[in-house]
């Protein structure tokens, strides 16, 4: 492994959309042409940054999962079970990668969420050297309302994924998370507890890396996409 | 997807609920969402879905032999599984693209 990259991306797809019972996932939507999950995908194998993928889904949705990576995704991704809250499926996800991580195969690990399927490759790549030198990284915008994380100067930002940390740290992060039966509402706030000697990063986030949440989310994403010529290149980071 | 339908939780705009929203696809581009809480719909207005569809209509003829040599790459059989039937839904696939294009036109028509 000496010289290659040693970074995982874990996307996260077990999200709570289909726990009304029905309907299906939001992942799993059309967006422009393929599932909406897999324009992280590309996203990510187009910075070339990571060695392994691996894709957390809801336990039901394996079988869609592999049919789908199958269909449009370029490289081999895991896929893992997911579990009730989204602490959980990082867990799941950490605890699968924990063998890799011991001995040394892993320094670096992004966990992005799969319904944010705009995060230009230029982005990532802005978050992934700003770990690797202070030891974790999220990309963050300013906002008025009084929730999230502070920044380097104090200020209150809005927080999106991916989140990246030294592996590590991380990965003790989620075990003693476990012990304490805490539960973090992302990556950041569980090292933020069991890890705070690890600087977190925050770099400048972008307003089109929008979370599909409301019908509007998937029109707009829609139309970003087709005004990029579906290609989310190095020009469009904060678009 | 049912005839360009999809069922999917989502949050509404107008209602705040988290709930089923109806959507339909014009080819692969939404044409609208409706929340089945409160009724309301999103969608493209006429002129913007048709001029988006025409665009990526040009996307899909150019980008489709890379998209089917890819798919032959991954998976060989799908030529003879796959490729076949495939080609023989694309005519009632732009009809039914057209459709729905026509439909969200009306709709808002009489809106």
């Amino acid at each position: 492994m000496s010289g290659a990259p040693k970074r995982i991306a874990v996307i996260l797809a077990a999200g709570a959309g289909n726990r009304i019972g029905a309907g299906i996932n939001k992942v799993w939507l059309p967006l422009g042409g393929q599932e909406l999950l897999t324009w992280s995908f590309k996203w990510l194998i187009d910075t070339k940054l990571f060695y392994r993928y691996v894709l957390v889904v809801h336990p039901s949705e394996h079988e869609l999962a592999r049919a789908v990576l199958r269909k449009y995704v370029a490289a081999p991704v895991d896929i893992v079970d997911g579990g009730i809250t989204r602490h959980d499926s990082e867990r799941h996800a950490l605890e699968y990668l924990a063998p890799a991580i011991e001995a040394d195969e892993c320094d670096l690990v992004l966990i992005h969420d799969g319904a944010r399927p705009l995060t230009s490759p230029k982005l990532i790549t802005e978050i992934v050297q700003a770990a690797q030198t202070h030891g974790g990284a999220v990309p963050a915008l300013p906002t008025s309302v009084l929730t999230g994380h502070a920044n380097q100067a104090g200020e209150i930002m809005r927080v999106q994924t991916p989140q990246v940390f030294h592996a590590k740290p991380l990965l003790k992060s989620y075990r003693q998370a476990e012990v304490d039966n805490f539960q973090g509402s992302d990556t950041a706030m569980c090292i933020e507890q069991y890890a705070p000697e690890l600087e977190i990063r925050c770099v400048p986030g972008s307003a089109q890396n929008i979370k599909v949440t409301y019908a509007q989310d998937l029109i707009l994403a829609e139309h970003i996409l087709a005004s990029h010529h579906f290609n989310l290149d190095t020009r469009s980071a904060h678009g | 997807m049912d005839n360009g339908k999809q069922e999917v939780i989502l949050r509404c705009g107008v209602c705040g609920k988290e709930g089923l929203h109806e959507l339909h696809y014009a080819g692969r581009l939404l044409a609208s969402a409706k929340c089945k809480s409160c009724g309301t719909v999103m969608r493209h207005t006429p002129r913007e879905l048709r001029r988006t569809y025409i665009k990526d209509l040009q996307d899909r003829v150019v980008s489709k032999p890379h998209r089917v040599a890819r798919r032959l790459i991954m998976e060989p059989s799908y030529l003879w599984k796959g490729l076949p039937a495939a080609l023989r839904r694309q005519p009632k696939k732009f009809i039914d693209e057209a459709k729905e294009l026509k439909k969200n036109e009306n709709l808002q028509d009489e809106a």
